[in-house]
Parts: structure tokens; C-alpha cells; sequence
């Protein structure tokens, strides 16, 4: 894997970070479920038009911080306790999905939430922007109504991003509350195009 | 290892702790009495406890955002949605409505409705998605308005009026429908005691106890040390009659019972007890005690008069009027043999009549006394003044009994001294015998005694003459065996 050293004299286009920060965040959930269900297709929607930040999604919620100097980033999984017996059922095997669990199959989107943390760790590693991960914490769906998704610009810029992943017929959301400490660090990362071999990058992850 | 990884290795250890007290507080939230939810102002369900998921037999999954609305009847939804909608248009923090209302719990709205006592509060927390938060609070008291029913049943079935009175003096909750028809008034919910209690028995009731009627409602808003006081002036029973006849009117018991809050008496409650037909059991069995002595003073007025009219009250034999009745009886059982024999003897003073003339009416009376006393001594069964110095005796025994009474009697006279103040007398008397026939009247008797005596008169006077069943030599064979 190659770093890239950062250069701060480059003015950042912020629109452009944003997207691809929603890009990065969007890509790595999709493939490390893909990877994690063994699901042949994993399909990645917009939420409906209803939507509005702060909805609760599903009646659990995984989440994990992704924090550095430049970037914080709280990437959440909601998932109802059905669709994550039936995805963990893939994994786990047993019986039948209702053998699995409802702690099993919290833990099971907990390392969920472990590898797309460690997928942009990875992503941004190569773009020389350092980041550790936290724990997941698992908490019920109904405490997304405790979050604060109101865009800012400063001091900090912040902003969200909300969508659904299908896998193997079962539905979960994302959602990400990013916040941009230091914008001139990751200016250069507008540019940056997610290559077949990165997304394919099952690489070992230092979890912390 | 960079400090930021230092970091967050500081911030794991910190996230283990608060996942697992996350998960304990998510066990004791689930764990929560009754109903617990937490809903958005579009009453969808956002977090409800096991209990609730339980008591709707639903999945826990299909929970979030089942529409509040689906588990009230129309009418309540209505009442619920608009306490829903003050609380969110509150401005007060904390805001909270409490009030009752039915959950269907069952498929159909209408059945397996159930009680609850709902406690709605407002939450501070409002975002973009979700709206103001209420939580809901509701406690299952479908069993305790069942038995509040059963309760109410028992006490509407009773034959009790029972009812509290206010301190305004005014009826508070009415506990029996059977107080409306005892005080004779439909409408009693907020009505003035004295008036529909008191006023309809003022004309029935003694000046201390009109003075009572103050009391009750004096001791209401008092202090219940001094309730004794009061309680010993309170009438006790009255006439309750709201008609103008008094055979409409109820006689009522009234038992007052403190209610007491903080040794104050808030509330009296107030028994009646509908007596009128005790009383007038008592008074109809008061009616019959009198009536029967009434009767046994009249008995005995009756046969002391009775008495009177069947003894002589020279001699104290019976008179002519006692022989029909008792000899009767006599004769009849002669003739159906319940008695073998019946015999009689008929005396007759021998010349009784020289003795009045001689000595007045009044020794001739003490004559007759002494034979009779005489007669008296021999026990018989039917001794009779017949009329002037003629006496019979009934016997239910054979001639022979009959002529050896007789024969004591005559002896007996005939050695009797009469002392009339002067003068010392000696009378005889004769007798006739005669031993009934089966069928024969009682004239027809008497006659055949007669006839004995008229002869033992012709015969010489102070003797017995037998019947003629027995021939003169049997007569003196009596005479000869007869015992001193």
C-alpha cells in the first residue's frame, strides 16, 4: 500500500470533500457487506423522501467513531433484530435464523461496523490522513433521536449522510455524522478515485 | 503506538462500561411495570416495554411505529390523540395528563377492552425526524374497576340507603340506587341532607332530636376528637314521610360514620336502614300480645261467670244448669260404653219446709248448707242443688256404690246437730236410687230416682230407697251390709 503525503498549500474544494467523504463512507459499508453477508450483490438506495435526520431507522443501532486529527466520522448501522438474525444466520449457520441469538447478531453488525471503520481507515491511510477507531457500542434504534445532524460550517464543518443497504433480501440503514476538523488536510482527497484493487482490499486492520 | 491510539485504547476500556450499563438500563426500562412507551407527536411508537409487546401478542419488530391510534376504540382515540396534542403544544416542560381510558387489547376494538390509568408526560427532547417526544405510562386497572363494580353491585343490591354527606351539608357520592326510593327523591347528587332526609320526619321527631340535626352537619370540617360529642345528639330513627297520609311513610335507622382525613372529619357517611316493616311487625305482634290478654281476661271473666251460673252459691254445688252440660256427657258415654255404669241419687230434706217455718228462711238456708256440706264430704263425681232442698249425685259406678253414698249421706245427716244460735236441730233426709239405662234420657232417669224417693218418703222418710232392679229384701240387705 502507497501513502500519500499530504500537501496543506492546496486550498480544499469543499463541496467536492464532502461528496467524496460520502463516497469513501458509502463504498466501504457496501463492500464490507458484501463481504460480510457473502452476499453476491449488495444494492445501496437513497431513503425515501419522508426521511428526515434524527428518524429513528430501526429498532437497534450499532456505531463507531473514526477519529483524527482532520476528520471525525460516526458511521452507524440500524438494523431491525429480524434482518440481522437472517444476515447473521448466512454466517453463522444453525438451525434456522431464529436459533441466532439477538446478542449474537448485535455482535454480528458490531464487527460490521468494525470493518467499514477499518475499510476508511485503510482508505484515507493511503491519502495520508491518520485515524483510529473506536469500539462499537450497540445501543436500541429509538437513541437516534439524541443526535445532532444540523449542518455546520464552523467552528467545526459538519454534516450527514443517510442510506439503505439490501442485502440477500434484508434491509439496514447507514448513516454518518461527519466532521471536518481541518479541511486543508484532506483537500487533496477530492480528487482521489477508489480503485477495483481497493475496494478488493481485505487487508488486516490494526483495531485498537 | 501514537497518542491518539493511547487515546482511544483510554476511550475502549470507557465504551465497554457504558455498553454494559447501556444494556442493563435497557433491561430495566424493558422491565417497566404496566405499559411504558416513549412516542413521537404522530403517536407512533418509538419504544415500548416487553409488557406492552406481551399484552399486544405482536412481534417486537413490527413495534416501532405501530400507530397509536390502532389500539383505542374511535371515540377514545379522539379523547387520547387531543391529550397527546395539549401535551405537545405545552410550553411547560415536564407537562403531564393523567385520565383512564380502555385499550383493546384484542383483534376486534370493541372486546377484551381493558382499564388503564394513563399518565402522558412531555419530553424536552424534539428533533427534525421524529418531532416532541411524549412518554406513556399506563397502569392495568381493569381488575380494579371489577371489583369496584362488584363492590358497587353489592351495595346497590342491599336494601340500604348509603351515601356521604359534604361539609356544605350537600349529598356527595350516592353508593346504593336504593336510596332514591327510599327517600322518596330521583335527583339526590348534590341535594341538601336536612331537606330530603329531615324535613319530610320534622313532624315525627322530639325537639332534641330536631336539635340533632344541627349536629351533623356542625361536626362535618371538625376535628374527630369532638365527633363523640355530636354523634350522641344525632337522631337515630325517624318517620320519614314525604305524603300527606301516613301509611306511605318509612321508618329509617340512620347509622353516621366518620370520614376522617388528617383527624379532620371530611365526610360523614350515612347509613339507612329501611325498618318500616320491622316496626310495623313489632307493633302488629304488640297488637296480638294485647288482643291475647285481652282474651284470657275475657276467658277467664267468662268462666268465672260461668262458674258463677253453674254453682250454687248457697251450698256451692252445681246447679240445675251445670247437670245438663256435665250429666249429658255422663249419659253419653253410658251409651257408647265408655263408662260401664252410671247411677244416681236423689235426696230430699224431710220436711225441710217445717224447719223455714219454724226457724226463717235464714237458718233453713244454714240447713241446706250443712246437707250439702255433708253431700260435699263424699267426693261424688256430680253433687247438684236440684232446686229448694232437693240434691243429686252422679256416680259412674253401680247401683250398689250409688245406694252405699246415699246411705252414708242419710247417716250422716241424721247425726248431725244443727246449732241455729238457740235452738239445736236435728234434720233427716230421704233418697231414691236409680242405675241409668243404655239409651234412656236424662228426664227419664231422674224421674225413675224420683219415683225411689217419693217412695222412700211414703216408706217413713230418712231412707234409702233402692231401684227397682232391687226388692225391698235386697234394699235392707244393703242396708244390713252397709259398713259404719
Amino acid at each position: 500500500m502507497n501513502k500519500t503525503s499530504v500537501d496543506e498549500s492546496v486550498p480544499p474544494d469543499l463541496p467536492a470533500l464532502k461528496d467524496k467523504l460520502r463516497e469513501l463512507l458509502r463504498y466501504a459499508s457496501v463492500s464490507r457487506l458484501r463481504s460480510h453477508t457473502g452476499a453476491a450483490e449488495v444494492e445501496a438506495r437513497e431513503l425515501g423522501c419522508g426521511f428526515s435526520p434524527g428518524r429513528i431507522l430501526a429498532s437497534n443501532m450499532v456505531f463507531i467513531l473514526v477519529s483524527g486529527d482532520a476528520l471525525r466520522l460516526t458511521f452507524k448501522v440500524h438494523f431491525n433484530t429480524g434482518a440481522a438474525r437472517n444476515l447473521a444466520f448466512g454466517i453463522f449457520g444453525g438451525n434456522s435464523p431464529a436459533d441466532i441469538s439477538e446478542r449474537l447478531s448485535i455482535d454480528y453488525f458490531k464487527e460490521y461496523a468494525n470493518l467499514v471503520a477499518g475499510s476508511i481507515v485503510t482508505l484515507l491511510a493511503e491519502n495520508g490522513v491518520e485515524l483510529g477507531i473506536s469500539l462499537p457500542l450497540s445501543t436500541r434504534g429509538f437513541y437516534e433521536v439524541f443526535s445532532d445532524y444540523a449542518e455546520k460550517q464552523r467552528p467545526i464543518i459538519t454534516y450527514c449522510d443517510f442510506w439503505e443497504l439490501r442485502a440477500n433480501g434484508h434491509d439496514i440503514h447507514c448513516s454518518t455524522l461527519f466532521e471536518i476538523l481541518n479541511p486543508r488536510q484532506l483537500g487533496h482527497l477530492a480528487a482521489y478515485e477508489i480503485s477495483e484493487e481497493t475496494g478488493n482490499d481485505d487487508a488486516e486492520m490494526d483495531f485498537l | 503506538m501514537s497518542h491518539i491510539n493511547l487515546d482511544l485504547q483510554a476511550s475502549h476500556k470507557m465504551l465497554m462500561l457504558l455498553d454494559e450499563a447501556n444494556t442493563n438500563t435497557e433491561s430495566v426500562l424493558d422491565s417497566i411495570p404496566g405499559i411504558f412507551l416513549i412516542v413521537n407527536e404522530n403517536h407512533e411508537v418509538l419504544r415500548a416495554n416487553l409488557e406492552f409487546v406481551k399484552l399486544l401478542g405482536i412481534d417486537s419488530e413490527d413495534i416501532l411505529r405501530l400507530p397509536l391510534s390502532k389500539l383505542f376504540r374511535k371515540e377514545s382515540w379522539k379523547i387520547f390523540a387531543h391529550n397527546i396534542k395539549q401535551i405537545v403544544e405545552s410550553e411547560t416542560a415536564g407537562a403531564s395528563i393523567r385520565f383512564e381510558m380502555g385499550l383493546a387489547t384484542g383483534n376486534d376494538a370493541g372486546h377484551g377492552e381493558r382499564i388503564f390509568h394513563w399518565t402522558l408526560t412531555g419530553r424536552s427532547t424534539k428533533n427534525q425526524g421524529e418531532g416532541r417526544l411524549i412518554t406513556v405510562f399506563g397502569d392495568d386497572i381493569s381488575e380494579m374497576r371489577e371489583t369496584e363494580r362488584r363492590l358497587l353491585r353489592v351495595f346497590t343490591s342491599i336494601p340500604l340507603g348509603i351515601f356521604t354527606m359534604d361539609k356544605d351539608g350537600t349529598i356527595g357520592d350516592s353508593y346504593s340506587s336504593y336510596l332514591e326510593s327510599l327517600l322518596d327523591c330521583g335527583k339526590l347528587a348534590g341535594t341538601v341532607v336536612d331537606d330530603v332526609l329531615f324535613k319530610p320526619a320534622l313532624a315525627s321527631m322530639t325537639p332534641d332530636e330536631i336539635g340533632g340535626i344541627g349536629a351533623i352537619r356542625q361536626c362535618v370540617g371538625k376535628s374527630v376528637l369532638g365527633y363523640g360529642a355530636f354523634s350522641r345528639t344525632f337522631p337515630q330513627e325517624i318517620f320519614h314521610n314525604t305524603q300527606t297520609d301516613s301509611k306511605h311513610g318509612r321508618w329509617l335507622k340512620i347509622t353516621y360514620q366518620p370520614i376522617v382525613f388528617d383527624r379532620i372529619v371530611e365526610q360523614l357517611l350515612i347509613i339507612l336502614e329501611d325498618r318500616t316493616a320491622i316496626v310495623n311487625a313489632e307493633r302488629e305482634m304488640l297488637d296480638a300480645a294485647l288482643d291475647r290478654e285481652k282474651a284470657v281476661a275475657l276467658e277467664k271473666q267468662s268462666l268465672a261467670r260461668y262458674e258463677e251460673a253453674i254453682r250454687d252459691p248457697l251450698t256451692g254445688l252445681y246447679t240445675r244448669l251445670y247437670m245438663k252440660d256435665a250429666v249429658a256427657a255422663l249419659l253419653w258415654s253410658h251409651d257408647h260404653h265408655e263408662i260401664s255404669e252410671l247411677s244416681m241419687a236423689i235426696f230430699d230434706i224431710d220436711h225441710f219446709k217445717n224447719v223455714n217455718d219454724s226457724h226463717g228462711h235464714k237458718n233453713g238456708d244454714r240447713v241446706l248448707r250443712e246437707v250439702a256440706g255433708v253431700i260435699l264430704g263424699q267426693s261424688p263425681e256430680i253433687p247438684i242443688r236440684f232446686g229448694g232442698e232437693e240434691f243429686l249425685v252422679f256416680i259412674p259406678d253401680r247401683h250398689e256404690a250409688a245406694f252405699c253414698l246415699a246411705e252414708r249421706v242419710r247417716r250422716e245427716v241424721e247425726a248431725m246437730r244443727i246449732d241455729l244460735g238457740g235452738a239445736v236441730i236435728q234434720v233427716t233426709i230421704s233418697a231414691g236410687i236409680a242405675t241409668h239405662r243404655q239409651g234412656e234420657t236424662l228426664d227419664d232417669f231422674m224421674h225413675r230416682a224420683d219415683q225411689r224417693l217419693y217412695l222412700a218418703k211414703n216408706n217413713g222418710r230418712n231412707q234409702t230407697m233402692p231401684g227397682p232392679e232391687n226388692q225391698p229384701g235386697e234394699a235392707r240387705l244393703f242396708d244390713a251390709t252397709f259398713p259404719e
